[in-house]
């Protein structure tokens, strides 16, 4: 099995579409960056004289207007406190400042994981073609007949399939993740956005990004399941896209309850510590004119949920895979 | 080449059909008897399409037979094939190897696959004669050089037994030669090769021993000397200046003679100094005597009586037979 792993990855070193599936995934992954530098970008000279023109207005509108605008907020407060005691409208600080009229600029603690998240998908399309490839390509080109009259035990050459894409994913994963998750702070650094943030940001930022590539990981194997099941990347492609189509996005319209069973959520649960979808719930109420009354119920899906759900479909993929490849002729 | 009796493969009413896209059934290989000896080139002939690939495939294990048994080595394939592959080394039509490396990386990674000691990679490149271009990128060889170096491929193993598919496919006249001196150089060192082809007169010069099969059934097998004995045999050409007269004097010996323009074909003729006693007792003096070459092909098509490669099944054919003295 080992000699067999090390030539399979000295297989995939050498294919140039797992190289350039992880270029591009990296250079796409740039643009999450790029939007996290526009997010935490300081104002420009321009921005700052503009804002100091507009600051200036308001100023001098203050001066004249102010003291009537304090006196109408207090008027409200004292309004709002008969009914809530604790309300306090915030009057002394109705003055307008400066930084109201600059472009807002985010910190790494608010959009860090707002900018990494939509990563996964990036992660887990590029990882499951590359899954895909490395077998779809052995069937198409006749690769893996030949392969077989060398290494004939089907078992070991799909296991050393299975583990080629986890050892090549691995770097790949890290290289993409790693690739955003550290653009991210090195360009909010740069801007000046670095700010304070605390330990559970860096816990939930890298936790996410280790889930990412792990969700990566997954998605390589299931390419490699779905490869040795169905033999052709078009026909895989096909599957894909149908599944997308059918159980992502249509079943939960049809269906809302399903929802907490489709990849999709269970891919985000397992990646960002856990997720929620509501499902619109019905009681009947005759006083009303549809005589019913509905109010959205929060279901939650955990990040454990989300894990076994992954794993259970990785292996329902992977067995059905290695059942068809030891079962089918190959010619 | 001596042969020892025992048997390097051996199947027995081995059976493969293929479904069609329209849902019909395709037979490729019906009732198939083969048994290939140890020692020697034996060579597995047919046309296009008789079923010749399919039964190595299932002999290696790539596809299912629906029916029948396949023993290598005595051994039942593909059950017990992981324990004897060691011993097979094969090419099954051409080879895929790795374009974008030499064909000394490819051979490295492969004996690194199967873990075969990495020295004989330069033993086997040497063996094919392809030292000198084994730093060369694959995509860079040609078609003959590529098939020397899947020959050099099932070398690694230094297996007992080689397969080898259709492995001059291609190949100009020089590059069918080189294949044809590495197959008996390595009979030549005790190997037992099985080599297929639809060109008979190819295999022929190199084959100890052939079978030859047609949509997919055996229909003769046997010693090459033995076949070509007793196929389309004993024919004589002979030009006369009279062969009106000259025929009926060798028909009434009791031999079959047809016209073949001015000359006569005669056949069952016993030794063609005969046919010149008997036409100079009586005057007549020929011109031309010669017996006409036998070879595989022509017994193939005297099988399948012109019916064409692989047109009619071999069984429905009343001289479907094999041939005398066969080691199978």
């Amino acid at each position: 099995m080992r000699p067999l792993l090390r030539a399979e990855l000295a297989r995939t070193r050498a294919r140039s579409f797992v190289w350039f599936v992880a270029i591009l995934a990296a250079v796409a992954g740039l643009g999450f960056v790029a939007m996290a530098w526009d997010d935490t970008r300081p104002p420009t000279a321009a921005q700052v004289r503009a804002a100091q023109d507009e600051f200036a207005r308001a100023q001098a509108e203050w001066d004249r207007t102010g003291d009537d605008r304090v006196a109408q907020c207090r008027e409200v407060e004292e309004q709002t406190r008969e009914e809530h005691p604790d309300a306090d409208l915030l009057c002394d600080q109705l003055a307008p400042v400066v930084e109201q009229f600059l472009p807002y600029q985010s910190q790494l603690e608010e959009l860090g994981v707002q900018r990494l998240e939509p990563v996964t998908v990036l992660v887990v399309l590029a990882m499951l073609a590359i899954g895909v490839s490395l077998v779809s390509t052995d069937f198409a080109t006749g690769a893996m007949s030949t392969w077989l009259t060398f290494a004939p035990r089907r078992g070991r050459v799909f296991a050393s399939k299975a583990c080629a894409v986890l050892v090549a994913g691995l770097p790949i994963g890290v290289l993409v993740v790693g690739t955003v998750a550290g653009g991210i702070v090195a360009v909010t650094t740069w801007n000046g956005a670095f700010g304070e943030p605390g330990s559970w940001f860096w816990q939930e930022y890298l936790g996410l990004a280790a889930r990412q590539i792990s969700a990566g990981l997954w998605a390589g194997l299931v390419g490699v399941g779905l490869a040795f099941a169905l033999r052709h990347a078009a026909a895989v492609a096909g599957l894909a896209v149908w599944w997308v189509a059918a159980t992502e996005s249509a079943l939960p319209v049809l269906l809302p309850v399903a929802r907490g069973a489709t990849l999709s959520t269970n891919l985000v649960a397992w990646t960002t510590g856990g997720t929620s979808y509501d499902v619109p719930e019905c009681v009947p109420d005759p006083s009303t004119v549809t005589g019913e009354v509905c109010q959205d119920v929060a279901h939650v899906v955990s990040t454990a949920q989300g894990g076994l759900v992954l794993l259970a479909v990785a292996l329902v993929v992977l067995g059905t895979g290695l059942l068809v490849f030891r079962l089918r002729d190959v010619t | 080449m001596a042969f020892t009796g025992e048997l390097a493969i051996s199947t027995r009413g081995l059976r493969k059909t293929y479904r069609r896209l329209n849902g019909s059934k395709h037979v490729a290989v019906e009732g198939l008897d083969l048994d290939v000896p140890v020692g020697g080139v034996h060579g597995f002939l047919g046309p296009n399409g008789s079923g010749k690939t399919t039964t190595i495939r299932m002999l290696l294990g790539l596809i299912r037979a629906d029916q029948g048994t396949m023993r290598v080595f005595d051994q039942p394939v593909p059950a017990r094939l992981p324990d004897v592959v060691g011993r097979v080394g094969a090419i099954v039509e051409q080879p895929k190897f790795f374009p974008n490396f030499s064909g000394r990386r490819n051979l490295l990674l492969l004996a690194g696959a199967i873990g075969a000691d990495s020295r004989l990679v330069e033993v086997v490149l040497g063996d094919v004669g392809l030292a000198d271009r084994a730093k060369d990128r694959y995509r860079t060889y040609s078609l003959g050089m590529k098939q020397r170096l899947a020959i050099a491929a099932t070398l690694l193993k230094d297996p007992d037994l080689l397969i080898f598919d259709e492995p001059t496919n291609g190949l100009d006249p020089a590059g069918i030669r080189e294949i044809r001196d590495v197959m008996r150089g390595l009979a030549g060192r005790g190997k037992t090769v099985l080599v297929s082809s639809h060109i008979l007169a190819e295999v022929e010069q190199v084959a100890d021993t052939v079978s030859i099969i047609a949509r997919g059934r055996m229909i003769a097998d046997g010693r090459v000397s033995d076949l070509l004995g007793t196929g389309a045999a004993r024919t004589v050409r002979v030009g006369v200046a009279v062969p009106g007269t000259a025929g009926s004097l060798l028909e009434a010996q009791g031999w079959t003679v047809r016209r073949d323009g001015h000359q006569l074909l005669v056949d069952g003729a016993p030794d063609p100094a005969r046919i010149t006693e008997i036409l100079a007792r009586q005057g007549l003096f020929v011109d031309e005597l010669t017996p006409v070459k036998v070879d595989l092909e022509s017994v193939f098509l005297e099988l399948t009586a012109g019916q064409g490669p692989g047109t009619r099944p071999p069984d429905e054919h009343p001289h479907g037979r094999r041939a005398a003295g066969s080691d199978s």
